[in-house]
């Protein structure tokens, strides 16, 4: 006697909004993972399930796909974690796209494979916090960790990141992205 | 040496920059944008074609089952239907219906006049002494029930009597032969019998129907038994013994009389 109707939903929503986020996702989860094709396999795999779930996901979807990268990204790094991680390539960096020099190309290489070998929760607040741009407070929310144990994991990747990041290792940033 | 805030201003302008290049090729992004989103589902609609059928249910409600149920309405909690048996008001089970349909075997009694008088085959009953008799033929005047309420179930219960010899309380109440099942109402021996329920009015004409009769021989005081009687036509024989075993249970003893 009753009947549930389907609601159209806009196709376009779906699809602008993976446009926008592809790249940033899956640079998150290229510093998240073993190596790119599980970065690329995450990043679907979020896609999916922000499809599934695009009712409650469409009104912030970028929040709601980042909260669920980061979970599969460390149910996957806890998962595959006696395997070693394959080192980036530089054809994943797509060097003709990027015009830097050799040199910067190979100091970013290793400013990124520095990442990629932090703890599991110091990656996940380096990645949240200077890649994705979240407060502490977001981070904590995030991650579900105090905020104080998201500022000491900082302080700590930060330390153990200084030889990559020093003035005297990287050319300095000219226009940015 | 950089200070820890640099650092972080550092660190963030290094890694947009070392991932600047990191982008989806066109595999990834066809099948990025190859999944759909699903579907939202609105909250269910009544649909056109049901507004016939909820109207037909509605008129079906007030015609068959109004007339013959009590609706007792108990503040900020929901309508429960009862019937009385055994002067108990006995709730009925949750979507069972006292008149199932139009054509159930209660509408011949829908409109009755006072007067009208239900016979049904009584293979057992209890004599004035109190004792079984085989001969006898229940009688009852349905239609005058407390309240105005007209139910497919009359119950009866006599007064109680000491057993005549060589009767325990578990012997048979009903003549063998005559197709009854013995059975358990809360712990205490009873017995269903399929049975044909006659209705006259008071102009002579009549219907008939098949139902349900249930003994219960119920222990009380001093050793002695009382025999609770129901009858029920137009439900299954399980809900009539169900609606007898909630209306013993809410307490029969001491309770002396005719056919309610």
């Amino acid at each position: 006697m009753f009947k549930r109707i389907p609601e159209r939903v806009d196709d376009r929503e779906f699809r602008c909004f993976v446009l926008e986020a592809a790249p940033i996702l899956l640079r998150a989860a290229v510093m998240m993972s073993r190596d790119r094709a599980t970065a690329e396999d995450l990043v679907q795999t979020t896609f999916v399930r922000v499809a599934r779930r695009w009712a409650t996901a469409h009104e912030a979807p970028l929040a709601y796909s980042r909260r669920v990268l980061i979970n599969l990204a460390r149910d996957d790094a806890r998962r595959l974690a006696r395997r070693p991680t394959v080192p980036l390539l530089e054809e994943h960096l797509q060097l003709a796209a990027s015009g830097d020099t050799t040199g910067q190309v190979v100091d970013r290489l290793m400013l990124l494979e520095a990442v990629r070998e932090l703890s599991e929760p110091q990656r996940d607040v380096i990645v949240l916090r200077f890649y994705l741009e979240l407060s502490v407070e977001e981070t904590s929310k995030l991650l579900q960790i105090p905020e104080g144990t998201i500022k000491s994991a900082t302080s700590r990747a930060l330390a153990k990141l200084a030889s990559v990041v020093s003035p005297d290792k990287l050319e300095p940033i000219q226009g940015g992205m | 040496m950089l200070t820890e805030s640099e650092m972080e201003s550092r660190l963030h302008d290094e890694l947009k920059a070392a991932v600047a290049a990191i982008t989806p090729d066109d595999d990834f992004m066809r099948s990025a944008l190859s999944h759909r989103p699903r579907q939202r589902w609105s909250r269910p609609r009544l649909a056109l074609g049901a507004i016939p059928i909820a109207a037909g249910l509605a008129l079906a409600l007030l015609v068959f089952v109004a007339p013959t149920t009590v609706v007792h309405q108990v503040k900020n909690r929901p309508t429960v239907l009862t019937v009385k048996l055994l002067g108990h008001v006995v709730r009925l089970p949750m979507g069972d219906r006292v008149v199932s349909s139009s054509d159930s075997s209660c509408q011949a009694w829908l409109g009755a006049t006072q007067g009208t008088i239900l016979n049904w085959a009584f293979p057992a009953a209890v004599d004035d002494a109190g004792i079984p008799n085989a001969t006898s033929t229940g009688q009852s005047n349905v239609v005058n029930a407390p309240d105005g309420e007209q139910s497919c179930i009359q119950s009866s219960i006599s007064r109680a009597y000491s057993l005549p010899p060589g009767i325990t309380a578990t012997s048979p109440l009903v003549p063998s032969g005559t197709g009854a099942s013995p059975i358990t109402v809360d712990g205490d021996y009873a017995e269903t019998v399929p049975t044909s329920v006659q209705a006259t009015s008071p102009d002579g004409s009549s219907s008939t129907t098949q139902g349900t009769l249930l003994y219960v021989r119920v222990p009380v005081s001093n050793g002695q038994f009382q025999l609770v009687t129901v009858v029920g036509w137009a439900m299954p024989t399980s809900e009539v013994v169900d609606l007898a075993s909630s209306a013993l249970t809410a307490g029969n003893t001491g309770t002396t009389g005719s056919t309610s």
